[in-house]
């Protein structure tokens, strides 16, 4: 090899790419131990494409929790019974055929049966409107819908099976 | 991986107290060498050396900026991984590390071949313009070279410029630009005969 040969080399090479500082620091990086350094780019891709989908995924919940939890009453209606358990029933402006309710209760008798039902007594006959059960507590708070035309004024809530036996009642 | 870096430090400890060779002027295939017995020094030297020539092969056989920096880096983490199975015996330090960035390249296009973003030159249209593994021993000797003596060539060969334009360019007497010229492509003969050997 003589200095004519290195002149044809240099000429025929030309300058190499300057490599990305980023690289440099990844490359320094690896004797000091696997994955201290940077990820390659394909993970980099997937971390960046779990981390927008983990934050799509919790803006769409909360988006739809609010839409869940979002509720306007417009009116309500209470339930008493036995010293200490009531419910309160509020109804939401209807939304066509259907007309949204949050029913909370409180204090029925905790395993008394294995479920209740919640009644409209002004329809004829009575309807039942939805079956419910409660926490250990004897309480719970359950979003329906129950239909736009019928009644709300007059409600009841009776153990399973037992339509005529009224645990709660609203005020008549 | 914490105890085995230990051992190779250690290693690298009783090596580098034998010999007596600055890593500046160790040859391609000592750093190598002392890689395989853990010295990031040695690494850091490799990388000097190397990184821009292997980065420049990775981005020519796969075009894509993204993937070439994955697979430089893969083929320095094979480096430091495997530096032990280099056999000055067998072929240059210049091959083995051409070998080893061909191969990361390869892999990686393999392996993201679907959907892949880069194109794959084969071997032949990547390497039908010159010999690669000299280019890659020109680029890394040229990184031995003192500055002075690397920049009058760099002007020269990379930018085209008359040695009177590197002379006004880098405010010299002609006749310095033309002794570092001349003595910068003698270092640099003799660096590559070196790593030939």
């Amino acid at each position: 090899m003589n200095p004519d040969d290195v002149e044809g080399l240099l000429r025929e090479n030309g300058r190499p790419l300057e490599p990305p500082a980023r690289l440099r620091r990844s490359v320094l990086w690896i004797p000091k131990g696997p994955g201290q350094g940077r990820p390659p780019r394909r993970w980099r891709n997937r971390i960046a494409a779990a981390a927008a989908a983990a934050v799509l995924l919790v803006t769409a919940s909360a988006v739809a929790v609010q839409q869940l939890t979002s509720f306007h009453a417009v009116a309500a209606v209470t339930l008493r019974g036995a010293p200490g358990t009531q419910a309160l029933a509020e109804m939401g402006q209807p939304d066509g055929p259907n007309r949204p309710v949050r029913l909370v209760v409180q204090h029925l008798k905790p395993g008394a049966v294995s479920y209740y039902e919640l009644w409209s007594l002004a329809e004829q006959p009575p309807m039942m409107l939805t079956t419910f059960m409660t926490d250990t507590s004897g309480s719970c708070t359950l979003t329906f819908s129950m239909p736009a035309s019928a009644s709300w004024r007059e409600l009841a809530i009776t153990p399973e099976g037992q339509s005529s036996s009224y645990l709660l009642r609203s005020d008549r | 991986m914490k105890d085995e870096r230990l051992v190779r430090g250690q290693a690298a400890a009783q090596h580098n107290h034998l010999t007596e060779v600055p890593l500046a002027e160790a040859a391609d295939s000592e750093l190598l060498q002392r890689i395989a017995m853990g010295s990031e020094e040695a690494f850091r030297k490799l990388w000097d050396r190397f990184g821009a020539g292997l980065y420049t092969i990775c981005r020519r056989r796969l075009g894509d900026i993204g993937a070439a920096e994955d697979a430089t880096q893969e083929a320095f983490t094979s480096v430091w991984r495997r530096a032990g199975t280099f056999d000055p015996v067998r072929g240059s330090a210049a091959a083995w590390l051409y070998a080893v960035a061909r191969n990361a390249a390869a892999q990686l296009a393999r392996r993201g071949h679907a959907g892949a973003s880069f194109v794959v030159l084969d071997d032949q249209t990547a390497d039908a313009e010159k010999d690669p593994v000299m280019g890659l021993a020109l680029h890394a000797a040229l990184t031995r070279l003192p500055a002075t003596e690397r920049k009058v060539l760099e002007l020269a060969y990379f930018e085209d410029m008359t040695q009177s334009q590197v002379a006004e360019r880098l405010q010299l007497p002609l006749g310095t630009v033309k002794t570092r010229t001349r003595s910068g492509l003698h270092r640099l003969a003799g660096f590559l005969e070196d790593s030939q050997k």
